[in-house]
């Protein structure tokens, strides 16, 4: 490198005191180093820049050439000038004053000035830029500008017309941050007015973030209006315990119930955002639907009792089967929505006290291995959250990154608009498909299939060293036993040359990214798919940087805390199976609905009703609970003291908002310490500070803290922290695919893994036989037999009938109907019209949907959200059938109260 | 109110390629869907924005911008009458308060349009067209037509193209000698009005 | 089928002999932008080339790019468009920025008392196309825009039937002229009602189909991600391309020798108002109003005094009727003389002159001048929005008789308030220009309203 770098600063002076900035940095963000606030209404750091509304105007000097006279300083607005060096910015320039004092008497002409019934009250720039900048007195005397108040925007944000400044924030945050731009400026001048087309209610599960972002009370929160001032809230620091993303957010109490949730920004983690899930689903914690207490089952049924009889009951009856049957007769499933301390507690628990090794807290797992990239010696996430935002291109495989992860989905696109390609493989389009560099529609299952094409591909054509000579890739040639790109397009149903190009974007992406789907770490070919994923970030040069996603707010914790299969453990999925089959007698269930998440409901409910004996820890009397021998009320995310772990491996702080004094409701930690003792065994617990300091002690992944707590951005931890094994080479897995693709005949039918990596063979030996990805032509040719069969997809939607959104109805009336999607072609083949009922007939049962008929989900396939409609679509599936075939028929409705009877129970 | 297949076509087949960017179709897109229905309806705007990958709103939202699409239809003749200061100087106002009251519409109705109930005529004022020697300027149908004076209304009404300016040269160039012969250079405004510039005279 | 144009080598000299304009006053000299006004069929592609068409572009392509930049640059000519930018500055500083380049025609012409483009666009579309592909030659262009404002139809139909007319003739597409380097496509894109899209970033938006709100600078045009489409750009108004094959067939020298030394060359005026003759006059730059008003327009309808005149249409200051020596150019009315405080310059914009007479109600005038801002206000920033509003319902108020004497000096502080480069574009300054002007000029006529009715 020749040529002076340039320089780290410029020297600016604000209002006669000199700062050094970097270069190209903002006026406003200058005089912010400098201690000086500049008053803003649209500048805001995460938007584009709008320079609307003239606020931050500031008297401004550039330095003049050597030699020259100076140049006279002018006005300019300091969010929009970028610093140059030797600049002078005075911020209270007399001529600053009075044309600030302009905007905000051009601004106060038409603003309503009802704070006093405002929610932004207290909290509102504008309140405050009046105050400090606006003129003593008005002079307007027009007629103001009369508006919509209190409109509905949608169930969730209300706008108030004649507040709104028009400073562009809202409509730059849905254009620009989730990319839906689904609220604009209509009209203009004067008479600009936000809307939607159509005054169609919004849609964005984003959209709660403009409420934060309006700075003058035209947004408010419809759950949230009315409820509080500022000054009588309390608040907690908490981390939302809705998914696996973390968001730190702010609980802001008010007598001792949370009346609003608000993102807490984390640069490393949320940076400001949060979904609207986890902003609005908040008031499960103060419902009257709440267990209030522990419940026993008598004779008659399940009835109220007190603790001590809860843990007595509870205590003789798992005492009982582990005197008949062994600790291993008792299986034990949940933890991914717990605190750190609930899941060491719960581990603890089941190994020392229970003594069972069949512990998971992943709903339907069939493979016990819980970590697919430990061969490589790699965690199964390896990134921070961050790395999307730098990335040359993100791969995205078996996830729908807009529902699993929402506000990293949020990040993806920040790294896609930096530059990223992105790569999306899937059975359906999704959201991610709007921003593909290159879209991989693959056959519902076959991602295996279309791993290794990717991986033959790079045999193919090796990405280039640094020193600009391909890579050899020899190695991963053998490990994929030689499998042609062509020979797996075929198995994965997609076309050769787009797996090629998918290939070369990545080989060629400066670090790249891969973002594997939480599913495939828990399915019986996830050995295979592992083995597949990290070789591909060994091949590209980029051993760490592949990540599994893992469901439930917790999971990263539970995983590292001990709730998965112990030595001889089985899976979730088996233990449910196997219970199912009589053979283990008792279910220890926390926090889990598996009538609701268990892939396959009939074997889960046969599996409750089948058990001996069925312990439940739940928020809420739900279908699982009210099969249960023993229920304990726990308490929930929002209500405690703790730790938990997110998807990357951030151990995060969280401190209770709502204290359950006086109430029956008792942490899950505590549940299980005096449930110990109860067994006569203790783990010795009476405060969470004191498993908290277990837990750093005990758990591995934690032993690089010290024993210390994080503060409130949480720290970045890893549970592997051993070199790559095989020194970086690749690891060999009999990647067999078949040569032909073999059909699914349908129902339950299974055959040999078209290719599982090789694992030990005990763990082989526990798998449930799996399936193989059916092909097209198995499911066209059941259509051309008139069966209208179609292979079903199914994932949850970041919103659904869950029981925790069931409590904030507004957000309840945004989650659509439960439908199944269909494409077109299908549709017109069926007789199924948009709109439409339709029979969804499984291996298990059917259940009636409501049609979408549009092109995002290819001929051949259908799409039914699992979190959507009563039942479920798990009512109809087998756990053994992976990737099931349904059939759809329309149904024929006599009489409009068929239909609502039809798609009654949304919950 | 469904666009055409021949628009459609001409949307993705000769607007999309014509800018390398595919919201840039959505002027002309917007346009040649005006051409065809007389005015803008929401499905329209969606089914733009399915051909053009944008969100209904934000089509809707760039069409509101603009007060040349119609959300709502408009007469068969939309006639527009310019009211900036050339135009209102040679009288604007009194030809627009005729055209509505020949129309049986009420003058003074603020900027809005005003439709005659059997849909056949559209009348509201316009900002300056461009055409300002023509004073006062009436657009029908995006076609100029001027002067139309109040006095001209009726005529203007029976037949509108016999005021019609296109391709004519500039006024200047038409306008009688009678003009000229009335108030002329030669008619001895000039001493008079170089005496009024005597006094700020730069040289 | 290539209509190959005839070669053509000599160039015409000048003719001496001043040439007779409609029935008007002889001009002076003789007009090149205006020469197809009035001419059967002067739009035609062969009437262009009879006139010695495309000529201009042989002799540029017969250049290297550089020196066709350089020769525009020393004909000193300045943008016709308002802003007076020298065009050649801006040719040459978009092509020392990477490519793609674009240009975009400005022909939204829409300022109140303007519409020479609209003569220039519908008698002479070839002269436009043709200024235009010397562009793309000097600064490196493969696509070109016009935006011209969607009220023209007629224009926009004579634009599509030249451009239709020249890939016909190989004018247009590639290996224009049989050259290797210069292919050039050319597009029309219409405008649907809205003032502000002759501002050239709000253009810019309107072009790539967004609403048409003016982006912040820097980025300028000329740089990337200023440009169109992100990319640098060149923007010129119409009549400011039509002038460049004229520069080409006879010389930077011939060009800055016309008119005002500081901006030279031929002007389009358009005079409206209470004159006997409104139209459109071809005219060296530096004409003074007087010889304007009195010499070429037939001077003032049924004799009246000059009231006031509004020389750069009406986003400039009014200048009273006081005045008429003023030189009409771009130097003259945008840079200081004596008439000026508190708002600077007067503005002299595209040239479009209103004249008023003296039984004109100044206070009718300015009401009206507000609520066309007042409409035509994009509403992005806030002085502007909310600004023009106000100050167009206070002059409403007033002019329809119900003003107050606390009205005037508010509505002089307002104008402070938007005015002196507060706003996001120059709508905004544009804005107060004539009510604050005429509020300094004709205060009296302000004060007989508040003080109890009209006059
Ligand atoms: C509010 C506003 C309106 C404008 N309208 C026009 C216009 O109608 N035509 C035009 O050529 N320039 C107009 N301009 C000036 C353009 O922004 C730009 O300076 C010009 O097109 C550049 O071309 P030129 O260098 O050839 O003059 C306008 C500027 C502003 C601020
Ligand atoms: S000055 Fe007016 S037209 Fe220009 S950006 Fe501001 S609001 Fe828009
Ligand atoms: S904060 Fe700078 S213009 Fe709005």
């Amino acid at each position: 490198m020749t040529g002076a770098p340039p320089p780290a600063t410029v020297t600016v002076t604000v209002d006669g005191k000199d700062v050094a900035v970097p270069p190209g940095t903002l006026a406003v963000e200058a005089a912010r180093m400098a201690g000086v606030d500049v008053p803003v209404f649209c500048y805001h750091p995460k938007l584009s820049l709008a320079g609307a509304c003239r606020m931050c105007m500031c008297e401004i000097g550039m330095a003049s050439p050597p030699g020259q006279p100076p140049r006279p300083p002018g006005l300019m607005t300091a969010c929009t000038t970028r610093v140059s060096n030797g600049m002078t910015i005075n911020t209270e320039a007399p001529a600053a004053l009075k044309a600030r004092e302009g905007v905000i008497e051009f601004l106060l002409i038409n603003h309503p000035l009802d704070c006093p019934v405002c929610d932004a009250g207290g909290e509102c720039p504008l309140q405050d830029n009046s105050h400090a900048w606006g003129p003593k007195e008005g002079r307007f005397t027009e007629q103001k500008r009369l508006a919509r108040k209190g409109a509905a925007l949608s169930p969730l944000v209300v706008l108030d017309q004649e507040r709104c400044i028009a400073c562009y924030r809202c409509t730059r945050f849905m254009d620009e941050v989730p990319g839906e731009a689904e609220l604009a400026f209509f009209s203009r001048g004067f008479a600009s007015e936000l809307r939607t087309a159509g005054d169609a209610p919004m849609k964005s599960r984003f959209q709660g973030n403009i409420i934060d972002l309006c700075p003058c009370g035209a947004l408010t929160s419809e759950t949230y209006r009315f409820k509080a001032r500022p000054q009588d809230l309390d608040h907690a620091d908490s981390v939302c315990g809705l998914c696996p993303v973390g968001c730190n957010v702010i609980l802001d109490t008010r007598s001792n119930q949370v009346t609003r949730v608000r993102p807490r920004q984390n640069e490393a983690v949320n940076e400001i955002w949060v979904c609207d899930k986890g902003r609005f689903a908040h008031h499960w914690s103060s419902s009257p639907n709440r267990l209030s207490g522990p419940w026993v089952r008598g004779a008659d049924g399940l009835h109220p009792a007190t603790w001590r009889q809860a843990y007595q009951e509870a205590a003789r009856r798992l005492a009982a089967v582990k005197a008949a049957h062994g600790g291993g007769a008792i299986g034990v499933i949940g933890g991914r929505n717990l605190t750190n301390e609930d899941a060491h507690a719960l581990a603890r628990f089941a190994a020392e006290v229970l003594e069972t090794p069949h512990v998971d807290f992943r709903v339907g797992a069939q493979v016990a291995e819980a970590n697919p990239l430990s061969p490589f010696g790699l965690d199964a996430f390896n990134t921070g959250l961050d790395a999307a935002e730098k990335a040359g291109a993100i791969l995205l495989v078996g996830t729908d990154v807009h529902d699993e992860v929402p506000v990293q989905w949020l990040r993806i696109r920040k790294g896609v608009k930096a530059g990223a390609r992105l790569v999306v493989a899937g059975p359906r389009a999704t959201e991610a498909d709007r921003l593909a560099f290159h879209r991989l529609r693959h056959r519902p299952g076959s991602e295996l299939a279309l791993l290794v094409g990717i991986l033959a591909a790079l045999v193919e054509s090796p990405p280039l060293d640094a020193d600009g000579a391909p890579r050899d890739l020899s190695g991963l040639a053998a490990a994929i036993g030689g499998t042609g790109v062509d020979q797996a397009a075929v198995h994965a149903g997609v076309d050769a040359v787009t797996i090629r190009a998918a290939a070369a974007t990545l080989a060629g992406a400066r670090d790249p990214l891969v973002y594997v789907g939480a599913r495939l770490a828990i399915r019986h070919d996830a050995g295979a798919i592992g083995m597949a994923v990290g070789n591909l970030g060994r091949a590209l040069g980029y051993p760490a940087r592949v990540n599994f996603l893992v469901e439930g707010a917790n999971g990263r914790g539970a995983e590292w805390a001990g709730l998965v299969p112990g030595p001889g453990g089985l899976p979730a999925g088996h233990i449910i199976a196997k219970a199912a089959a009589g053979e283990i007698k008792a279910l220890y269930v926390v926090g889990e609905n598996l009538l609701e998440t268990h892939p396959d409901a009939a074997q889960a409910r046969e599996a409750l009703e089948r058990a001996e004996v069925v312990i439940v820890h739940e928020l809420f009397p739900t279908v699982t609970a009210q099969g249960a021998d023993v229920v304990f009320a726990a308490t929930g995310l929002m209500e405690k003291d703790g730790t938990t772990t997110s998807v990357e491996g951030r151990l995060q702080r969280i401190y209770a908002a709502v204290h359950p004094h006086g109430s029956d409701r008792v942490p899950d930690w505590r549940i299980l310490s005096d449930l110990a003792a109860a067994m006569g065994a203790g783990l010795g617990y009476s405060a969470a500070s004191e498993v908290t300091k277990d837990l750093l002690a005990d758990v591995p992944a934690y032993a690089s803290l010290e024993g210390k707590l994080p503060g409130s951005a949480g720290v970045l931890v890893r549970a592997v922290a051993v070199p790559a094994a095989g020194g970086g080479g690749f690891l060999t897995a009999p990647f067999h695919l078949p040569t032909a693709p073999r059909a699914a005949a349908g129902e339950g039918s299974t055959t040999t893994s078209p290719g599982r990596a090789r694992m030990p063979a005990d763990q082989r030996e526990r798998e449930a036989p799996p399936a193989v990805p059916p092909s097209p032509a198995a499911a066209l040719g059941a259509l051309a037999a008139g069966g209208g069969a179609l292979f079903l997809v199914a994932s949850p939607e970041i919103v659904g009938h869950e029981t925790i959104v069931a409590e904030t109805p507004e957000l309840l009336s945004t989650v659509p109907e439960a439908y199944v999607e269909v494409n077109r072609d299908d549709a017109a083949r069926l007789g199924i019209v948009a709109g439409g009922l339709v029979e969804v007939r499984g291996p298990a049962g059917a259940v009636t949907r409501v049609a979408r008929v549009n092109g995002r989900v290819p001929s051949g396939t259908c799409f039914a959200p699992e979190n959507l409609g009563s039942p479920r679509i798990n009512a109809i599936l087998r756990w053994s059938t992976e990737v099931p075939l349904v059939t759809l028929r329309p149904v024929v409705v006599e009489g409009a109260e068929a239909t609502g009877a039809a798609v009654a129970g949304a919950r | 109110m469904a666009l055409s297949q021949a628009a459609r076509t001409r949307i993705v087949d000769e607007f999309i390629p014509r800018y390398p960017s595919k919201r840039a179709a959505l002027m002309p897109a917007l346009w040649l869907a005006q051409e065809e229905a007389g005015w803008l309806a929401n499905e329209t705007f969606e089914e733009i924005g399915e051909l053009l990958d944008l969100h209904v709103t934000d089509v809707a939202a760039v069409a509101s911008f603009y007060v040349m699409f119609h959300r709502r239809p408009v007469g068969e003749l939309l006639i527009e009458v310019c009211e900036n200061p050339s135009c209102y100087l040679a009288g604007s106002d009194a030809t627009h308060a005729r055209i509505c009251e020949r129309l049986g519409l009420p003058a003074g109705h603020g900027h809005g349009m005003q439709s005659t109930a059997d849909g056949k005529y559209s009348v509201r004022p316009t900002e300056c067209l461009a055409a300002c020697d023509y004073a006062p300027v009436v657009q029908v149908n995006l076609r100029f037509h001027g002067p139309v004076r109040a006095d001209d209304v009726e005529a203007f009404l029976d037949d509108p193209a016999r005021f019609s300016i296109e391709g004519k040269p500039s006024f200047s160039m038409v306008a009688g000698p009678q003009a000229l012969a009335v108030d002329g250079w030669e008619a001895g405004a000039p001493e008079d009005a170089r005496s009024q510039g005597g006094s700020r005279a730069s040289g | 089928m290539t209509q190959a144009p005839p070669p053509q080598t000599q160039v015409p000299p000048p003719q001496e002999a001043p040439i007779q304009h409609g029935a008007g006053q002889p001009l002076p000299w003789e007009p090149v932008l205006m020469a197809a006004v009035g001419r059967p069929g002067g739009h035609l592609l062969a009437d262009y080339l009879s006139r010695g068409g495309y000529d201009g572009l042989r002799r540029a392509v017969a250049m290297t790019p550089e020196d066709v930049i350089k020769v525009v640059g020393d004909s000193k000519l300045l943008g016709r468009g308002g802003a007076g930018f020298p065009t050649g500055v801006k040719w040459g500083g978009t092509r020392r920025n990477p490519g793609p380049r674009h240009l975009v025609v400005n022909a939204d012409e829409s300022e109140p008392g303007t519409f020479g483009n609209r003569y220039a666009i519908e008698a002479d579309p070839h002269g436009l196309i043709e200024g235009m592909l010397i562009c793309c030659y000097a600064v490196g262009i493969r696509h070109a825009y016009i935006y011209i404002r969607g009220e023209n139809l007629a224009g926009a139909e004579k634009l599509e039937l030249a451009i239709q007319e020249a890939y016909g003739a190989g004018l247009l597409g590639t290996r224009i002229l049989g050259t290797d380097g210069l292919d050039v496509d050319i597009s029309v894109t219409r405008g649907a009602g809205a003032y502000v899209c002759g501002e050239e970033t709000a253009l810019m938006e309107s072009l790539e189909g967004r609403r048409a709100q003016p982006r912040i600078r820097p980025p300028f045009p000329i740089e990337v991600g200023g440009g169109l489409f992100g990319r640098p750009t060149v923007v010129n108004n119409v009549e400011t391309l039509m002038c460049v094959p004229h520069i080409m067939i006879r010389g930077a020298a011939w060009f800055s020798s016309i008119g005002a030394p500081a901006c030279p060359g031929p002007k389009l005026y358009t005079i409206s108002g209470h004159v006997n003759r409104p139209g459109v006059y071809e005219l060296p730059m530096g004409t003074t109003l007087f010889d304007l008003i009195y010499k070429y327009a037939g001077g003032m309808q049924r004799n009246q005094k000059v009231k006031a005149v509004s020389p750069g249409a009406l986003a400039c200051q009014l200048l009273p009727g006081t005045d008429l020596n003023v030189q009409m150019d771009t130097a003259t009315l945008t840079r200081p003389p004596h008439w000026h405080p508190p708002f600077g310059p007067v503005g002299f914009g595209a040239g479009g002159i209103i004249v008023y007479g003296e039984e004109t109600d100044i206070v009718q005038v300015v009401a009206r001048a507000s609520g066309f801002f007042a409409r035509e206000s994009c509403g992005k920033c806030v002085p502007c929005r909310e600004g023009t509003h106000w100050m167009g319902d206070v002059l409403g108020r007033i002019a329809h008789g119900h003003g107050r004497p606390r009205d005037l000096p508010l509505l002089e502080d307002v104008t402070r308030n938007i005015g002196g480069r507060k706003t996001l574009c120059a709508l905004g300054d544009f804005s107060v220009n004539a009510v604050a002007s005429a509020l300094r000029l004709f205060r009296p006529e302000f004060e007989a309203y508040v003080n109890g009715g009209s006059r």
